[in-house]
Order: C-alpha cells, then structure tokens, then sequence
C-alpha cells in the first residue's frame, strides 16, 4: 500500500513539533493560511503550473521548518556560548563545594547521609564505587545548576555567577572590624560558652552542651585564628595578594571541619532533667540539637561556597 | 554596472528597514502574502519566511492587532497598526532620519576630503606604505 505524501501537513508537523504546546494552534492555522494564499497566487500568476508546484514554492518561501520554528520563538533555541561557560563555572563551583562536603563526612566517619539522597559520605571501597559515587554527585550537580540556570534564565544566572568572582572588599578598616570580632568571639568560647549556651535552675546556670561539644572548643579556636591571619594579612597592605585569599581558603576548610564535627556527635545538648522534668528535657533536648544541626550545616555549605570562590580567586591571582 | 555586494550586509541593512516600511503599510489592515507584494514591488524582495515572525513578534508586544477573515474563499488573517504600534512606527522613523542624516554627513565629508589634494589629506600617500 503506497502513502500520498502532503508537503504541506509534512511541514507543519515538523514546524509544530519544534514550537511549545501553547504555540501550536495559532501558528499551525497563520502558517497554513500564508501558504494557501501563495498557493493561490502562484497559480493565479502561472497558469501552466500545478498545486503541487505551487505547494512547493510557497513552502520554499517559507524556509526550512526548523528555521522558522526558531524565527518564531522568541528565545534562541541554541545556547550561546557565555551561558555555557557560565554553567561550566558554576558547575564546578557547586561540585567543589558538594564534592568536598562528602570527602569531608567520609573523614568524619559519618555513617548516614546529612541530607538523604544529596549530601553523605563517600564510600571507602572498591574504586569503582567511590567513581560511581563521584559521578553520582556530578550529574545531580548538573541537574541543579541547569534547573538553576532554568528557572533564572540567563540573565540572572549570569550576574548570580559572576559575583563568584567578584573581588573581596578587603578593607583595612574591615580587617580592624573583623579582628573585634574574632576577638569577642574567642572570648565567648572560650570563657563563656557554658553560661552563654545555659538555662537557668534555680539560681544556677546549668550549662546544657554536651561535653563532646565542649571538646571541640580548640577546634573553634582554630578557625579564629586562621581568620585573624587573613584580617593581619590585609592589615599589612596584602588584602589582594595570594597568600590572603590562601588563608581565607584555609579558614574556611577548617570551619567546615569544625562544624561537621559538631554535627556528627553522637550527642550535642544535654538539657538538665531535674527541674524540667525528663520528658521536657528530652522534647528540649531534641528540638535544640535539630536548631543547631540546620545551622551547622548550613554554615557548612556557606563556608564550603567561600572556601571554593578563595581557591578560585587564589588561582586567578597566582596565575596573574 | 554596480560592484556586487556582501549579501550579509544587504540582509543587515534591509533588516530593520523592512520593520518600519511593514508597519508604514499596516496603517490599513492588510493579510500577510498581500503585504510581501505591496514590499515586493517597493523593493524589498521579502518571502514569507522572514515575514511571519516579524509580523508574530509586533503583534505580541501588542504594535499591531489582528482578526481572521473567514468570509472569503480562503482565512485570511489581517493585521493593522494598533495606537502603541503608531508610537513605535515614529520612534522608528526618528532613528531611521537620524541614521540616514549621519549616513549621508559622513559620506559627504570623506567625498569632500578625497576631491582635496592628496598633501592635504592626512592618510599615507599613494605609493609610500
């Protein structure tokens, strides 16, 4: 059994089949109605030609459906190449960061996921499962960034990864600012985290971390001293070298450390039972380790964002 | 007999012209294989293909406005220029004089300096390079 062929529906089906859903009717019945009224002049204007001649040439005044199709529809069908190397950027931002959470959970000795199905720790053995498993985080990175670059659309993808190079504001005013800081903060830690971090019973402060948070205190310690290296760096004139952005970098690798720790305790708030009661202690106990849960992890990804932008950055000017 | 030209340069140059003499002709509605005529015989070789989107693309941004025909033997769909169309037909046709005027200043002025002796001017002298 042999098939007539329509140019004519062959074209609009394939133009169609390009354009989105909402778009098919209306453009199917102006493209077909431009055709028919060629149709009709060509045949008018050359008599000795037939409607398939006719069909033809009205359908070669249109051009080839596909190029039609991406004439109609406003937005290029072709990614241009800054919005592509703005994904690579941005990807290999994100998978920095994701990679390097992982590595950091698998260190740790974590033995379930922080967030199932995105963020756990690599396994250990065979290679073939740990290349599986960094493959794994680098097509669920890609399909964030492309959701991302999707629901943004490309102009606003665009200045959100920019600002990933965006230089630092290393003031020398800012360095003296963050120095108090650092300095506040060393000494809430390390003289009044137990009556910051306490409830009151009776007229005493019970202090309600747990000890094995307690014991991450030089931990802290640590990452406030790396980060007063890099406020001193900028405060002798070398914001914008290397070495300032390495410290940066550093800083924040060990925050990350640090807070992974915390989160991997086997217990973090140990609230008192006897004037509360057992089980509000316990309702108190869990609520308080969820809160600073979220937090670690959150100041997690933060830092591991920074730590990735300082390595780049730390790249940029060694390379300059 | 005219030098042939880069036809990437004729398509760039008709490109925009050919928006503001479509929407100088769409004052009256019109459908749109009468329009490739009418810019068919005022010069402007246009095939539908290259047509539709433009007149798609103004009727989306609401310059023109558009109702079918069903009466005739075929539908036809007619467009016409709606108010927001005639603002922006005189915008166009500002940028239009104001791009031919400095068109025309700059090809005056090098015809002037090219009739000067050849001192004068400040390019290399023939024969020097």
């Amino acid at each position: 059994m042999s098939q007539v062929s329509d140019p004519r529906a062959e074209y609009l089906d394939r133009l169609t089949d390009l354009l989105p859903p909402r778009e098919v009717t209306r453009v199917r019945r102006e493209v077909e109605a431009l055709i028919l009224e060629r149709v009709a002049e060509e045949m008018g204007n050359h008599p000795d030609i037939d409607e398939p001649e006719a069909e033809r040439r009205a359908l070669e005044a249109l051009g080839p459906a596909e190029q039609l199709a991406d004439e109609i529809v406003s937005d290029p069908m072709t990614i241009p190449l800054a919005t592509r190397r703005l994904f690579v950027r941005a990807l290999a931002v994100v998978f920095a960061g994701h990679l390097l959470l992982a590595v950091v959970l698998t260190v740790a000795g974590t033995a379930s996921a922080a967030i199932p199905g995105l963020l756990g720790p690599l396994p250990k053995e065979p290679a073939s499962a740990i290349f599986l498993s960094i493959m794994t985080i680098f097509f669920i990175d890609t399909g964030i960034v492309l959701c991302l670059f999707v629901a943004m659309g490309t102009g606003r993808s665009s200045r959100a990864v920019s600002r990933l190079y965006v230089r630092y504001e290393w003031t020398r005013r800012g360095a003296i600012e963050g120095l108090v800081l650092l300095a506040l903060l060393g000494v809430i830690v390390n003289f009044f985290l137990g009556r910051v971090f306490a409830v009151q019973q009776g007229e005493e402060l019970q202090p309600f971390l747990a000890t094995e948070v307690m014991e991450l205190v030089p931990y802290v310690n640590i990452v406030l001293a790396l980060f007063a290296v890099r406020h001193v760096l900028t405060l002798l004139g070398r914001g914008g070298n290397a070495s300032a952005a390495a410290a940066d970098a550093l800083a924040c690798l060990a925050g990350v450390i640090t807070l992974i720790l915390l989160a991997t305790r086997g217990e973090i708030v140990t609230m008192p039972a006897e004037k509360l009661g057992q089980e509000a202690a316990d309702v108190l106990d869990n609520l308080l380790e969820r809160v600073l849960l979220l937090i670690a992890v959150l100041g997690a990804l933060l830092l591991t964002v920074r730590f990735v932008r300082q390595v780049i950055r730390c790249w940029r000017l060694m390379r300059a | 007999m005219t030098a042939e030209v880069d036809p990437r340069f004729e398509a760039e140059l008709r490109r925009g012209v050919i928006q503001l003499v479509a929407l100088h002709y769409l004052e009256t509605p019109r459908y749109g294989y009468d329009l490739v005529r009418l810019l068919g015989a005022a010069g402007f070789q246009v095939e539908e293909g290259t047509l539709y989107p433009i007149l798609r693309r103004f009727e989306k941004q609401g310059i023109l406005s558009s109702e079918w025909d069903t009466g005739g033997s075929r539908p036809r769909k007619y467009y016409r220029l709606s108010d927001k169309g005639r603002e922006q037909k005189a915008g166009m046709l500002a940028a239009w004089q104001r791009a031919r005027d400095a068109t025309d200043e700059a090809l005056r002025q090098s015809m002037k300096e090219g009739e000067k002796p050849a001192e004068e001017t400040s390019g290399p002298v023939e024969g020097e390079a």
